[in-house]
């Protein structure tokens, strides 16, 4: 041993004499553009070593180098230069627009590739497209942005964000993708045993601690030949996030300060006091004709006596609970606000031969668009990197995040008196809001609407607050072997501690009557570490490229959860687990679960024309049976550059690449434990003594969910100016992770089986164009489309929603040869003019018999189209005059319906009275206005008009100006500022859609159900730069 | 070339350093599994007591199966709509089920067979696992008599009452074994044939009871007489139900019926046979049974007393159970306040259950008589006087002289009195064939249909359907008029 580590030293003492022997000089330069323009952030580099700068704010770079050496310039979207050194100590370079960009460097799965050699579907975005998201998180930005990609967000800071990749692949498993930052993948599993959807505070993003703004670049990986090698966890394609890193050179600083308004981009029209007033005493004189004169209503009406008679009965009752004055409340005015968002950012990049830095802090401070809620975070980065010796560089990058989240019981799929935001969005323009003699000087709701529920009471003397604090890092050695085999050793750790506080206090919210106030404190964290070794080499043999990777994986993480929940609060400002007086629950969880990975990639190419790539990996997970523990995945995939052929040598045709994959990748069930039998010991005690009772059915057979994936791409440049890429996927996901439903003689609804099929298959296109580009104004446009189809093709039985009284039926169907998320509904068929009822088509087998009926219970359902967009995409435009910047961003969809099940409360024709409604509910059809639009108003209506059928069915097709932006570059100020620019943005501009209050680019499942409204949002930004 | 060999050795050490297969060994720690609890009595045991637990939870005993039972019949309602209601067991009472829309009768449906999954394991298993044969005995006695309550207790509510179609109506899935699927229904003679024999085995391995304050918190042996009493009536075997309520009868006797000045629904009190414990461990608050009759401090108070009920308690001179009336929502003192939560804390519905009572005996064995068992109509007469005499400050002229159909009117009355809100409303009415008749001025604007008021016996409303979410899963034969 000590003799081959001896031979190590010799060897690199022996590289160590060659270069201090060589003759060193420094060489400095300017970097400009073809328009003349200076180029920051050029990568200057000295060929065959591991050095290199960059260079600074005026295009400026000086390294050493020796004669001989080539100097090699890159820069994203320019040709390459090679300049070698010799007796000129300034070397200016001019750069080259290149043909797309083709030699830029993407991040892929455990390493990176130059487009043109890549032969998968993925895309990268930069960090500036990215921090223009004024939410949070950064996935956000990606809406629009990145064909074949769809994120649906909740208005909420810091709220949960739904992001698919290609459609959807799962129906009860994991649907979200994989993370994976600086090479490490990230828990993003809710695993916390907090926030629970009943109690807790809904909707976490794990993405949220990220800061936007010290992220390089993301690679959205699309397909098997990109996605494979990170196999189990695949399926749902993988986002692999770059952060930023430091350079040789002079230490350059960028502050960053932005501060902004949010306000709703939706609101529903709901009507005023006197119109609910109105509704209401109809609906109650028609609950006495229906209850009291056999529902004789033309018979009544005509009858002026006895009309005058229930309508007496009618106002005094309408009086009995709402009083004789009107209460003019407008609780969305209450329960909205203008949000406030303020960020400060400040980072510093530098470094020298050997050591490179880049830190961060940053403080984000916004405060949501529903009162007493927002997000605060503070974080800090710190990414450092060190040429040790010739063949080992040392590296990490670790950030530290802290973020409190304000947040109530919003965005679940709860709708009751502790969900304020659905209240405030029910409650009658009728119900006072404010008592100065009420607790806190809030009124209790009317006839008890719901118990202790007035939303504002809710929130503002409750505390729903979630802080979580978060350490992710990695840190690496890189051994250079020997020439051309390295190896790559990482260990990444992402600590997560999460508290939370949820107190309802005496008067409003649980901790009303007799509970005296309620207090949930829950701890939770979650610990994981990861460590991943590669082995690379990477040679050509003339003609022959050969990159070959091998490598290995563990991953663990183990969380572990306190929660105490109990009533009899001493006092709201006494919120520590000793202040609950009497204990309801005290829970405590512990949940590990483990991976264990080998994989392998080969990639060959003959001279850069043809590439052929293959991928495998082997992965092992703690969440299946031991019979079933491992799977195997794997991916072939190959490209052709044709026009590096002789015989296409077209003008104007500048590049064309064809490329083509198949492959498989799994996915997780979202439970560790799935596949085990168990007994519950929670809650199950009985009479002073603990129990067990029967928790989960076995399911040895547990195993994953394989998803096939065929795609086929082309990529064009035409005149050097036009930029096209076409492909054609095709997910076809096998073994379903699906709660089956099974007999409930088994003491179980569903249980977790594998069974089913899904296919999602549709076309991608990116378009990029320059149709300006001078040395004063530039216009770029560039746009991109997605055609998706999913189809449920295998399924045990159809998962047909059933009718509940608090929620009315599910309007979505789970159906083999339909859509994920199909509309399962009566067909509605407008008023009965002569009595007033909802009439429906009878429909047999989801066709129409030809009959129309009023009983809702006969009208049978059948299905009416799908929430997801046929047609979905994004375009954008910027123009530069001098140091003027102007973009904006447009998104669309075309082809989706909406289901607004807020009408089962809301436009209900009386069937709850209490709750206000949508002017869409005025004018009911009477004997006296018999050519009317909406039903008849009866008071506790009991037709199930207000149930699911097509009378509350939309189309969701939308038109967003999502982003605009305007920016104006500084000029050098007293040589301290270099540079920088101020800038106004604007972001959910309009919304073009036909249902009131709804954002389609909020919701994934087109349910329209009570979520909080998406923020549309005016930044003013100033950065500069030191 | 040595270089490279040393590289690899390197590399080798890291990987094997990180990839032992035990990593992928992960088990939770807040369940226990499977092996661990089958095969020791200790762990049994426990599983029984998580059994009493899931009886006692909101979905069955703690509240569905009693509300249901309640909000069907004649004597209860919901509060008008303006009111607001909670929509708990809203569609039983509206008479709305149908095979798509079964209201609470899924959780019901789900719940029991949880039960009685539990205690299949136990009946499975406790033969081979290790322990105290005694032990063993009274567990096995226990979970034997609770699977014939349980299945008893599916059988009134989804199968057709024995009157209707006798033993060859459609009966229930008899799913006697953890491992095996039954989704084919039984006949209900079959299905009362399995209850019965349930509760004999069980008879049979339990001891005597003791009688302590708290005993009655689990079944007993007396308990299991009570319950078979209760199951021959409903199968109408009159001399068995008169055999087992009198052997109660002779072991607890009149003078443990509550009297005029005694009569406090507490926990264990003297006509305590079996009732289900409800402490801090399995509170249910506003989901449970006594915060939808009672809306003081925050309780649904959502179900109120019927003038018609509030007539009936009118009757007699003193009658204890007319002081249970209480102001309810609307404002009128027809809150029926049974369940009275304990003053010492612990929130809404906190309240023991009580399942079976010595008063039922008394009733069950005067029904039997009247219908011609033991010594007919006198005997009848005789218990159903033995309770009302201690229902009355004025016996003489309360005292039940009744004959005939008069007699069993009578008694079918006094049950509606007395058993108000334990879980009999609209089973008193089907098992006898009486039709339910609701007043129409007594439930306006409550929200249910006109039409709906008066329900034929042997409507199909009056029991649940088989919930969608099992004909989906299993293809079990979905119930006649479903």
């Amino acid at each position: 041993m000590k003799k081959n580590i001896k031979s190590i030293l010799t060897l690199f003492l022996v590289l160590l004499v060659q270069i201090t022997i060589a003759q060193e000089k420094t060489i400095s330069g300017t970097v400009k553009d073809e328009n003349g323009m200076p180029m920051p952030g050029v990568n200057v580099s000295i060929q065959d070593t591991q050095k290199g700068t960059q260079t600074d704010f005026d295009g400026k770079y000086s390294l050493v180098a020796n004669v001989g050496e080539v100097l090699t310039f890159t820069f994203v979207g320019k040709k390459v230069v090679n300049l070698t050194v010799g007796a000129e100590e300034v070397m200016n370079v001019s750069m080259e627009r290149s043909a797309e960009s083709l030699n830029e460097v993407m991040v892929v799965a455990y390493g990176s590739s130059d487009k043109r050699s890549f032969t998968g579907a993925a895309e990268t975005v930069n960090n500036e497209a990215l921090s223009r998201t004024a939410t949070a998180s950064f996935e956000t930005a990606l809406q629009g942005k990145v064909s074949g990609i769809n994120v649906s967000t909740s208005g909420q800071p810091g709220g949960k964000s739904n992001v698919q990749i290609r459609g959807i692949g799962s129906i009860s498993g994991n649907t979200q993708p994989l993370y994976v930052l600086d090479g490490v993948v990230i828990n993003t599993n809710s695993n916390l045993r907090a926030g629970d959807d009943m109690v807790g505070s809904t909707g976490y993003n794990p993405l949220s601690t990220i800061n936007s703004e010290d992220i390089k670049s993301i690679t959205v990986l699309k397909d098997a030949a990109a996605s494979s090698l990170y196999g189990s966890r695949a399926a749902n394609g993988v986002i692999i996030i770059t952060t930023k890193d430091g350079k040789n050179g002079e230490t350059e600083m960028t502050l960053g300060v932005e501060t902004g308004w949010s306000q709703n981009l939706t609101e529903e029209k709901l009507i005023n006091n006197a119109q609910f007033k109105d509704l209401w005493v109809e609906g109650q004189i028609n609950q006495y004709i229906q209850n009291n004169e056999n529902a004789e209503f033309n018979r009544v009406y005509g009858d002026n006596t006895l009309y005058n008679n229930y309508q007496d009965q009618a106002v005094s009752d309408y009086e009995g609970i709402y009083g004789t004055t009107n209460a003019n409340s407008d609780w969305l005015d209450a329960i909205y606000q203008n949000g406030l968002r303020t960020k400060y950012n400040l980072s510093a990049r530098g470094g020298n031969e050997n050591t490179s830095f880049y830190i961060s802090g940053n403080y984000l401070d916004q405060t949501g668009t529903i009162i007493e809620t927002g997000l605060k975070r503070y974080s800090a980065r710190v990414n450092l990197e060190n040429q040790a010796k010739d063949w080992l560089t040392l590296g990490v990058n670790l950030s530290v995040a802290k973020t409190e989240r304000n947040a109530a019981n919003f965005d679940g799929s709860y709708a009751g008196g502790l969900n304020p935001l659905y209240m405030a969005r029910v409650l009658p323009p009728a119900a006072p809001i404010y008592d100065p003699e009420g607790f806190g000087g809030f009124a209790d709701l009317p006839n008890d609407i719901e118990k202790n529920a007035n939303p504002i009471g809710v929130l503002k003397v409750g505390e729903y607050e979630n802080t979580e604090f978060r350490v992710r890092g990695d840190a690496y050695a890189k051994f250079q072997i020997v020439d051309p085999l390295s190896f790559k050793t990482t260990f990444g750790v992402d600590q997560q501690t999460i508290d939370e506080t949820l107190y309802d206090n005496k008067e409003f919210g649980a901790g009303g009557g007799i509970w005296n106030g309620v207090l949930n404190r829950v701890k939770s964290e979650v610990f994981q570490y990861t460590i991943t070794n590669v082995l690379n080499y990477n040679e050509n043999f003339g003609e022959h490229g050969l990159e070959v990777l091998l490598g290995q994986e563990s991953q663990v993480s183990k969380m572990n959860s306190i929660n105490v929940y109990g009533y009899d609060v001493l006092d709201s400002e006494l919120l520590s687990a000793s202040s609950i007086g009497t204990l309801w629950s005290h829970t405590g969880y512990a949940e590990n679960y483990s991976l264990l990975s080998y994989f392998s990639r080969v990639a060959y190419n003959f001279d850069k024309k043809y590439y052929l790539s293959t991928s495998f990996r082997r992965d092992g997970s703690s969440r299946f049976g031991k019979d079933s523990r491992w799977g195997t995945f794997w991916s072939v995939s190959g490209a052709w550059v044709a026009t590096e052929e002789d015989f296409l040598d077209v003008d104007g045709l500048d590049y064309l690449k064809f490329r083509g994959s198949y492959g498989t990748n799994g996915n997780l069930p979202p439970q560790y434990y799935a596949a085990l039998a168990f007994f519950e010991t929670d809650g199950k005690g009985y009479g002073g003594e603990s129990g067990l009772s029967y928790g989960q059915l076995q399911n040895p057979d547990l195993s994953w969910e394989l998803s096939k994936n065929f795609n086929v791409g082309v990529d064009f440049n035409l005149f050097g100016e036009l930029d096209l890429a076409v492909n054609y996927f095709q997910k076809k996901t096998e073994d379903l992770l699906l709660n089956v439903p099974v007999s409930p003689t088994t003491g179980f609804r569903t249980q977790l089986q594998n069974y089913g099929e899904m296919i999602n298959k549709g076309f991608e296109f990116e378009i990029g164009y320059n149709p300006v580009a001078t040395e004063e104004f530039t216009w770029r446009t560039s746009a991109n489309l997605t055609i998706l189809d999913n189809k449920i093709t295998k399924l045990k039985n159809d998962i047909v929603p059933t009718y509940s009284s608090r929620y009315g039926q599910d309007p979505l169907i789970i159906k083999e040869g339909e859509s994920i998320y199909s509309f399962y509904l009566r067909d509605y068929a407008g008023v009965d003019p002569t009595n007033g009822y909802a009439q429906y088509h009878i429909l047999e087998n989801g066709e129409r018999t030809g009959e129309i009926t009023t009983d809702a219970q006969e009208a049978g359902f059948g299905i009416f189209g799908d929430a997801l967009q046929d047609l979905q995409g994004g375009f954008f435009n910027q123009f530069i005059y001098k140091d003027f910047t102007f973009d904006f961003q447009f998104t669309f969809g075309l082809g989706g319906r909406v289901y607004d099940r807020t009408a089962f409360k809301r436009d209900d024709d009386g069937f709850a009275p209490q709750y206000t409604n949508t002017i869409a509910q005025l004018d009911p059809w009477n004997p006296n206005n018999t050519d009317a639009n909406v039903p008849i108003r009866i008071n506790g209506n009991p037709t199930f008009s207000n149930d699911v059928s097509t009378r509350h069915l939309y189309d969701s097709d939308y038109l967003k100006l999502r982003n605009i932006k305007l920016s104006y570059n500084l000029p050098t100020i007293w040589d301290i500022v270099k540079g920088g620019s101020v800038y106004v943005q604007g972001d959910n501009l309009f919304l073009l859609t036909e249902l009131d209050g709804y954002d389609p680019e909020a919701v994934v499942d087109g349910v329209n159900f009570f979520q909080v409204p998406t923020a549309r949002t005016i930044l003013l930004g100033l950065q500069l730069q030191f | 070339m040595k270089i490279f060999k040393n590289s690899i050795l390197i590399l080798g050490f890291l990987v094997f350093q990180s990839c032992s297969q035990d990593v992928l060994d992960q088990t939770p720690d807040h369940v226990i599994s499977e092996k661990l609890v089958l095969n020791s009595v200790e762990k049994l045991d426990k599983l029984l007591t998580g059994t009493y637990n899931e009886i006692s939870r909101n979905t069955y005993l703690g509240r569905i199966l009693y509300k249901r039972a309640a909000v069907k019949g004649t004597d209860f309602r919901f509060v008008e709509t303006t009111y607001n209601p909670r929509n708990y067991e809203l569609i039983a009472y509206k008479y709305e089920e149908s095979s798509n829309s079964s209201g609470s009768c899924e959780d019901l449906w789900i719940q029991s067979f949880k039960s009685i999954n539990n205690l299949n394991l136990i009946i499975n298993n406790i033969d081979a696992a290790e322990g105290n044969a005694s032990e063993k005995q009274q567990i096995l006695g226990e979970a034997l008599g609770l699977r014939g309550m349980v299945y008893f207790d599916l059988a009134r509510t989804f199968a057709y009452p024995w009157i209707k179609a006798g033993a060859s109506s459609q009966g229930l899935p008899l799913k006697l074994s953890s491992e095996e699927v039954v989704t084919e229904r039984s006949s209900l003679g079959d299905t009362y044939d399995q209850i019965i024999l349930d509760m004999q085995s069980s008879l049979d391995l339990l001891g005597e009871n003791t009688w302590t304050q708290g005993s009655t918190q689990y079944l007993t042996k007396t308990g299991v007489k009570a319950l078979l009493a209760r199951v021959y009536l409903y199968k109408q075997d009159w001399d068995n139900a008169l055999k087992y309520a009198k052997e109660v009868i002779a072991t607890r006797g009149a003078e443990n019926l509550m009297g005029v000045d005694s009569y406090v629904f507490e926990d264990y009190n003297s006509e305590s046979i079996f009732e289900l414990s409800i402490t801090s461990q399995n509170s249910l608050g506003s989901n449970g049974l006594g915060a939808q009759f009672d809306f003081k401090n925050g309780g649904q108070g959502d179900i109120i007393a019927t003038q018609t009920f509030v007539e009936l308690l009118s009757e007699y001179e003193g009658d204890p159970r007319a002081a249970l009336l209480e102001e309810d929502k609307e404002g009128t003192q027809q809150a029926f306040v049974k369940y009275i939560n304990r003053s010492d804390g612990g929130g809404l519905s906190a309240h023991n259950i009580p399942v079976i009572r010595l008063s039922e005996m008394y009733l069950i064995a005067a029904e039997a008589a009247a219908n011609g068992a033991g010594g007919g109509e006198t005997e009848a007469q005789d218990f159903l006087n033995s309770l009302i005499e201690k229902r009355t400050t004025n016996f003489s002229s309360s005292q039940a002289t009744e004959t005939g159909e008069e007699l069993k009117e009578r008694i079918a009355e006094e049950r509606r009195r007395e058993l108000a809100l334990e879980g009999h409303g609209i089973y008193d009415y089907i098992r006898r064939g009486k039709n339910i008749n609701r007043p129409i001025d007594e439930h306006v604007n409550t929200g249910v249909d006109v039409s709906n008021l008066d329900i034929q016996a042997t409507d199909n409303r009056t029991i649940c359907p088989i919930p969608a979410s099992e004909v989906e899963a299993s293809g079990m034969e979905q119930t006649e008029g479903y």
